[in-house]
């Protein structure tokens, strides 16, 4: 008799397959830990320059949507480079659900992931404004500026995590030569905050500033938001069915 | 004989290479069944196919009464061929593990048979030995109170004191338990104690079968009957 609550064993045993081996690379953390420090640092001499704004810590967001690619990948590869497809696949669950809990568990990291970043910058954020006396309107409009661009890669990002599950069961199925596609669209499509410059508009003073809530072509945005998790539903379905019917083992 | 599998014409081809030319072969119930033949003989293709890794391209497989599938996969504990365990595991991860993923995993059994051969529960994967790591792997699938026992060479590699270890564990298994066994090895010489029927196979076909004792006392052990068909 098969056991209830079987994808809940089987989402916890993905996401913490992943999160015990981020706990166990001390390198990784001390990495972290002297940026944090960096950072710190970094506010507490130029925080209060004009020419500085703290909106500079958002860069790094347009890494995400690969990061997030990333995540959903590795999660299918390791099965192969660590010898335990094998187990994987003969798992008495149907594939769908077995790639649903990768699904599932990938998401799960993406989304604490994006979450500690975010809360790390707006922590930061707050410490420039303590010490340097930035006026509240100027963490209101820091916030606004965090709020969107977390908004846009939350977005992208179940459409990231089925082209990399996707990504991960083409190399080894036979409908491998297709694998090219996937990787244009990686690059393409993993530089969504690139594209979306096209929404910023400039203000009275000549400033930019992004507007997915304000600008004319914001309608556009928050319609093309269905339509791409449609399509990262769409992938995972086909991933599924490479999955059953055309893996090379 | 009761047959638990029955394969008919199965073939199976990679590319140009057939790995699998007609396989007919019938696994008898409640034995512990061995199949050998050299490398590239279609052992593992055939052992993939009972789980439902590999599909037939051609022939009929029915196993337990029915055709391979997830479902059925329920009733099979299988060790992959050169399988390797998750290694941000501890011991007590992988029985975890199986205890929820499993179905007819026996905890209080796991444990035993992780003491039996000489793990504990803090062990971590990462820095276990290839042995060490295979015996865990074999306590995992012998903890399966299950109708179908599928062995893909649990001895692959690995010390003479855990191969003594590991033998030591399936035949205390295997008198415990009226279950359908099925090893494919190479190590004959310490394993053909274990058997009661053995498949020879060979580029992809049923060379020859049999029970153990009636093979013995026609052609002599299983030993000498591999090098005969095979050297």
């Amino acid at each position: 008799m098969m056991k209830s609550g079987t994808f809940n064993a089987l989402y916890r045993h993905e996401f913490h397959m992943e999160f015990r081996r981020w706990l166990s690379r001390k390198g990784v953390w001390m990495y972290v830990g002297a940026l944090v420090v960096l950072a710190l640092a970094a506010l507490t001499i130029w925080g209060g320059r004009g020419d500085f704004k703290p909106e500079y810590m958002l860069y790094a967001t347009y890494a995400f949507p690969y990061l997030v690619f990333g995540i959903s990948y590795r999660l299918v590869k390791r099965e192969w480079s660590n010898g335990t497809y094998g187990w994987w696949l003969t798992l008495p669950f149907s594939r769908s659900k077995l790639m649903l809990a990768k699904y599932a568990a990938s998401l799960a990291q993406a989304g604490l992931t994006l979450l500690v970043y975010f809360a790390a910058i707006v922590l930061l954020a707050l410490y420039n404004a303590a010490l340097h006396g930035t006026t509240a309107e100027g963490v209101r409009s820091f916030g606004a500026v965090a709020a969107q661009y977390l908004l846009v890669v939350a977005a992208i990002a179940p459409f990231m995590l089925s082209l990399g599950l996707l990504a991960g069961v083409l190399v080894r199925s036979r409908l491998k030569g297709i694998s090219p596609l996937v990787w244009i669209s990686f690059g393409v499509l993993g530089n969504a905050l690139n594209w979306l410059n096209i929404a910023r508009s400039a203000d009275s003073n000549g400033d930019y500033e992004m507007s997915l809530f304000s600008s004319h072509s914001a309608l556009a945005f928050w319609i093309s938001f269905p339509v791409i998790w449609l399509l990262a539903a769409l992938m995972l379905a086909g991933s599924v069915q490479i999955c059953k019917k055309f893996m090379t083992l | 004989m009761k047959s638990a599998i029955h394969a008919a014409n199965l073939t199976k081809k990679y590319g140009k290479r057939m790995a699998l030319a007609g396989l007919d072969v019938d696994i008898p119930e409640h034995a512990v069944t061995a199949i050998l033949g050299p490398n590239g003989a279609g052992k593992s293709t055939f052992m993939r196919m009972l789980t439902g890794l590999v599909s037939p391209d051609q022939g009929t497989l029915s196993i337990l009464g029915q055709y391979p599938s997830w479902q059925l996969n329920a009733s099979i504990s299988y060790l992959p061929d050169r399988a390797r365990w998750f290694e941000s595991h501890r011991v007590e991860h992988a029985v975890e593990w199986g205890a929820s993923l499993l179905p007819g995993f026996d905890k209080d059994r796991a444990w035993e048979l992780v003491r039996a051969l000489g793990l504990d529960a803090e062990m971590d994967v990462r820095g276990m030995s290839k042995g060490q790591e295979a015996r865990l792997m074999l306590a995992i699938c012998l903890a399966r109170d299950v109708p179908l026992l599928v062995l893909d060479e649990p001895f692959s590699g690995i010390d003479m004191i855990s191969r003594e270890k590991i033998v030591a564990a399936l035949i205390d298994s295997f008198s415990e338990r009226r279950q359908t066994v099925l090893i494919c090895t190479h190590e004959i010489a310490e394993t053909e104690s274990l058997f009661d029927y053995a498949v020879f196979m060979k580029d992809g076909r049923n060379a020859m079968s049999g029970h153990v004792e009636e093979l013995r006392a026609s052609r002599g052990s299983v030993q000498d009957i591999y090098r005969q068909l095979y050297s």
